[in-house]
């Protein structure tokens, strides 16, 4: 029997063959070998559903032992085999066992129910389980009550009509059994005490109360639920105790010396937390300075949290810290380092100057890599204020340096835009220009921009260059996006005579400002994410209904004691959701291969990391959700009405 | 909730499967290894959280393993990662290695212990203790331990980590309070950050159901002088709503070695071992070392296996050594010079000087430049940086009322990045 399951654990399926065999063992009265034959049941019941069916008074059998735990086996087994013969067996021992005296039978009965719902929840509803469950709640084990309510929450997060509703007295009896359970159990709990909508400031206070001790636990996965519990409670009072915040911030930092897994959800909740509650909670930025040791995607997460906790007080600080990432061994660190330098100084007009320092500094070390991020970031700077022109000389002597694609695309529109600023700037560009024809298309859409650019103010001495320019774009160069580019410039110079000034309106007008504002999230979104801390959907940082299809939506729940301001500004954003997430969906649509640089194509540090890279069909369900967001919102009104 | 656990070798073929739920198709593990590739390929989006057509893969490595957890809904993420640790944890329990071998030999009892381990995609039993005392190695019939067979009741009970009927000829209690430091300071001797993660350590041989009280100079209980611990956790033992209303700490300890809590301070500290490190590179053909270390502690006090790894680049060769103290070697491997000082007394002062050749051409200039910290280990017995002590540890057994030993010790290591800073 060791031999079959050994076979079936390399995924030979030929073990099938052996049922018959199996079969014969099954009434064997061994424990490791019953264990071993439910395992092999298990695994090829769909493929022989009518040797399977031989089984069963095996089974039956073993679930009338007097051992617990053979028991607890059996029915197990008997809900997880998908085939109904099975599953119209397994209701009378459940409800049997759901009320037997060993705890440890009532607690497996549950979790077979919730099993059983998975396969057929019409059989659920029929033999009212649910009021079993229901009364299970009322049982004197702690443990058990657990395994119910977990139970019952699976059951109505997959169901559409089912809504599990907690009401005070339950929720305060479910908070006060916590420190009779045991950890997963409280995990679960807490988790389920969400569905509870506090009518007054006072049960909020209790609860929170009640539950602030759970943020001291040191199972991570307590913590955090006590902490989305706490955070949800939050809305429903109306001030909030100054030490509560300190208390939240620090049960979080705590566990950044954990595993680097959990430490990553966090700082993922964290970054989070910023962008919805930035004034909520005092996260201090030393807390997240990266160690020598971090796994990467820590240390790439943390810097992030770095860029977004950055002010006017703290600037010092954390321009050191990113300047010394800059130069760290690991070259992606230091890129993402020198472009959070550069969305700093974009970001805080302040921090402008400090970062201009310290990236010029980093310009001189002559790194490669290292300028090329730099001369990346200096464009975007440049974008943002004006009076910095003055550095455009220094950062054209790293030409040498500069290889990449977007750095010499970054590179040559500078040299374009700031042709006043330069000597000979007609020998720099045709210089820059010189390999276009070899070029990626993100240099040659920007290279044709320059040259026109420099004809433009210096129509002399460029005119022999840039004719060469348009010629290649127009010529040679298969790429349909240069060459209409290249028809397109060369007509309105040609046109130059008729309409003087045309082409400089369009090609060397006044830039629009840029601005550092990029990283919101939509509050609606946020507001749901908020009530989903630590779960999957955190550390995605989207929407749970984009990344989960069959998930409930989660709202806060409107009631008189959420403070007015608060719902007020959650049903105006509720208005709003049709046309916000419209924007985004405008934004997402774009294609991956799509390489149009739009000049405000900015990085957008706290949700364009970690994306889960397959995005096509999910951005393709996105659009069809969005379409019947009006519904939604409809919905939404008839849902006030219920409170 | 997890929906399978998947064993997978170093390359992210599974080894050995439990489904828990059913609603993932049984070969969405084999894109696993493919998206290990693609996310080294492109450390940006390196993550322990992969994502395929709905799928989510979470894991975590152990040794030569990977350990995953495939899901399709939205979960709470720490319990998965939590539960992984877990099972790593109670494996290498029952099989010392947990490791490729070790799972291809054992299946049998993986299967059983996943099987109670996680019930529907929920967590149940973690605890090794409590779980050695039903699934063990050996095989036995039904039949002959009919009475006394079944799931300890304590795991139905409120205090499920620990059964009935443990005795001890002799009743001790071990108290290890450990504090790690973590430290980075700049060249000049500046500390730019500073914490202490503590912990507490008990390992309990003690008879029937003990109830413990333990005692600490916190400011939590006298306000004046004592430490004040900024984040603390407890074991799931621990009454959380005690600590939270009166500051006791009071608690039933499951039997054998466990955590009890651990804090963290982030108070600034001077660094307790200090290295002035001077490197100086001649002319592309040598490069010269000069480097301080003094142990900034109590007199009394002694540093034990003090090391400290002083970064060079990856070409230099041909190392020459003078120094007073310890022992030095080259790690060429690492790129760095480790020097091994056993014994460190407080206050005390040693030197080195290394020398070592440059190759005349450069490979990489830019090698140089990039920087690494020298990194410091070290441990100090009898010592807390925090200054926090055990007043006592009180053990009350109310049906035994036994004698019990409590004893107690100190210790301060560096944590996982005590750091100095080099300068260009």
């Amino acid at each position: 029997m060791k031999k079959v399951i050994a076979n079936i654990t390399i995924g030979n399926s030929e073990m099938a063959l052996v049922f018959t065999e199996v079969l014969k063992l099954f009434p064997i009265d061994d424990f490791e070998l019953k264990k071993m034959c439910y395992h092999y049941l298990n695994t090829y019941a769909l493929v022989k559903p009518d040797l399977a069916l031989e089984a069963l008074p095996y089974i039956l059998a073993d679930l009338k032992s007097n051992s617990p735990v053979l028991i607890a086996l059996a029915l197990r087994n008997l809900v997880s085999v998908p085939i109904k013969e099975f599953i119209r067996e397994s209701v009378r021992p459940l409800a049997l066992y759901l009320e037997n005296e060993d705890p440890y039978l009532r607690k497996t009965a549950a979790y077979s129910i919730a099993r059983l719902n998975e396969k057929d929840p019409k059989i659920v509803q029929k033999e009212d389980f649910i009021a079993q469950l229901n009364h299970t709640l009322g049982d004197n084990n702690p443990a058990v009550i657990a395994s119910a309510l977990t139970a019952l929450h699976d059951i109505t997060e997959r169901s559409d009509d089912l809504k599990l509703t907690i009401n005070r007295d339950h929720a305060v009896n479910l908070v006060e059994l916590l420190p009779r359970c045991d950890e997963w159990d409280q995990a679960s709990i807490l988790n389920t005490v969400l569905n509870f909508v506090p009518e007054k400031h006072e049960d909020a206070f209790l609860l929170i109360d009640k539950t602030i001790a759970q943020l001291q636990h040191a199972n991570s996965a307590v913590v955090l639920n006590a902490f989305k519990l706490l955070l949800y409670l939050l809305n429903f009072v109306d001030f909030i105790e100054d030490h509560i915040p300190k208390k939240l911030a620090s049960s979080l930092t705590s566990l950044l010396s954990k595993p680097p897994e959990i430490q990553f959800l966090i700082l993922r909740n964290v970054i989070l937390l910023i962008l919805s509650k930035p004034t909520l909670i005092p996260f201090d930025v030393t807390a997240f300075f990266c160690e020598y040791n971090d796994p990467i995607y820590v240390k790439d997460t943390k810097l992030e949290i770095i860029y977004l906790l950055a002010n006017e007080h703290n600037l010092d600080v954390v321009l050191r810290e990113l300047e010394e990432y800059g130069t760290e061994v690991d070259i992606q660190m230091s890129r993402k380092a020198i472009r959070a330098i550069g969305n700093l100084a974009v970001k805080l007009e302040s921090a402008a100057k400090p970062c201009i320092k310290v990236l010029l500094n980093l310009l001189s070390n002559g790194i490669d890599y290292v300028v090329q991020e730099a001369v990346i970031v200096f464009k975007n700077i440049l974008r943002r204020y004006d009076q910095y022109d003055y550095i455009v000389p220094e950062i054209l002597e790293q030409v040498d340096h500069v290889e990449e694609p977007e750095a010499r695309s970054a590179l040559i529109w500078i040299a374009g835009q700031y042709c006043d600023k330069i000597t000979n700037p007609e020998t720099l560009i045709a210089d820059l220009t010189f390999t276009f024809r070899e070029d990626p298309l993100e240099v040659q859409l920007s290279s044709l921009t320059a040259c026109v650019k420099l004809f433009l103010r210096k129509p002399q001495s460029s005119e022999k260059h840039v004719l060469k320019i348009l010629k290649w774009a127009t010529e040679e160069v298969n790429n349909p996006d240069v060459r209409d580019r290249g028809f397109f410039y060369w007509r309105l110079l040609s046109i130059q005579d008729k309409y003087p000034g045309s082409a400089k309106d369009v090609i060397d007008s006044e830039i629009p400002l840029i601005s550092g504002e990029n990283e919101k999230l939509d509050p609606l979104i946020l507001e749901e994410l908020e009530l989903n801390i630590g779960t999957l959907a955190s550390i995605y940082l989207k929407p749970v209904g984009q990344v989960f299809r069959l998930a409930k939506r989660k709202f806060l729940p409107d009631s008189p004691a959420r403070s007015r301001e608060a719902s007020r500004s959650s049903s105006r954003n509720r208005v709003n959701t049709v046309s916000s997430t419209r924007s985004i969906a405008s934004s997402e649509n774009q294609l991956p291969g799509h390489t149009e640089r739009h000049i405000d194509d900015f990085d957008v540090p706290a949700v364009n990391v970690n994306q889960p890279k397959k995005q096509g069909n999910l951005n393709r369900h996105m659009s069809i959700a969005r379409k019947s967001s009006g519904l939604l919102s409809r919905k939404l009104s008839i849902r006030g009405a219920f409170h | 909730m997890a929906s399978v656990i998947h064993f997978c070798d170093i390359k992210g073929k599974s080894l050995l499967s439990r489904d828990y739920k059913g609603d993932i198709p049984s070969n969405a593990v084999e894109k696993f290894p493919f998206l290990l590739v693609e996310s080294e390929d492109d450390p940006v989006s390196a993550s322990p959280v992969l994502q395929f057509n709905g799928i989510n893969y979470l894991y975590i490595t152990h040794n030569n393993l990977y350990l995953l957890a495939l899901t399709k809904s939205n979960n709470n993420v720490a319990q998965i990662f939590l539960f992984l640790h877990k099972i790593a944890n109670v494996l290498t329990d029952y099989f010392k290695e947990l490791e490729e071998e070790s799972i291809r030999d054992n299946f049998v009892i993986i299967y059983e212990l996943l099987d109670e381990m996680m019930d529907f995609g929920f967590p149940q039993i973690t605890e090794t203790k409590m779980l050695k005392e039903y699934i063990t190695q050996k095989s036995f019939a039904l039949e002959r331990t009919k009475q006394s067979f079944g799931p300890p009741s304590a795991l139905t009970n409120a205090v499920s980590w620990r059964s009935e009927g443990i005795m001890y000829k002799k009743n001790e209690a071990f108290l290890d309070v450990v504090e790690s430091i973590n430290m980075l300071i700049n060249p000049q001797g500046k500390v730019l950050r500073s914490e202490i993660l503590g912990k507490i350590r008990i390992k309990s041989h003690l008879s029937g159901m003990p109830d413990l009280r333990l005692g600490l100079n916190d400011k939590l209980n006298n306000n004046s002088k004592g430490v004040e611990m900024e984040d603390v956790k407890f074991h799931q033992c621990v009454r959380l709503s005690k600590f939270e209303n009166e500051k006791i700490i009071t608690f039933i300890p499951p039997d054998g070695e466990f955590e009890l809590m651990s804090y963290r301070l982030s108070t600034p500290l001077k660094p307790l071992i200090w290295v002035d490190c001077k490197i100086s590179k001649h002319s592309n053909s040598r490069i010269e070392i000069h480097a301080k270390v003094k142990a900034q502690i109590k007199k009394k006090s002694t540093a034990n296996n003090v090391e400290i790894h002083i970064p060079i680049p990856e070409d230099a060769d041909s190392p020459k050594f003078k120094y007073s103290n310890g022992s030095l070697k080259w790690v060429p491997e690492k790129s760095i010079i480790v020097w091994k000082i056993k014994q460190f007394q407080g206050g005390k002062e040693y030197a080195m000087k290394a020398e070592l050749g440059l190759p005349s051409v450069s490979i990489d200039d830019s090698s140089f430049k990039v920087k690494r910290p020298i990194q410091v280990k070290f441990q100090i017995p009898y010592f807390t940086t925090s200054g926090i002590q055990v007043r006592y540890l009180r053990i009350n057994e109310p049906k035994l009322q036994y004698q019990s030993y409590p004893w107690v010790r100190y210790i301060t290591q560096s944590g996982d990045d005590y750091t100095i800073r080099l300068n260009e």
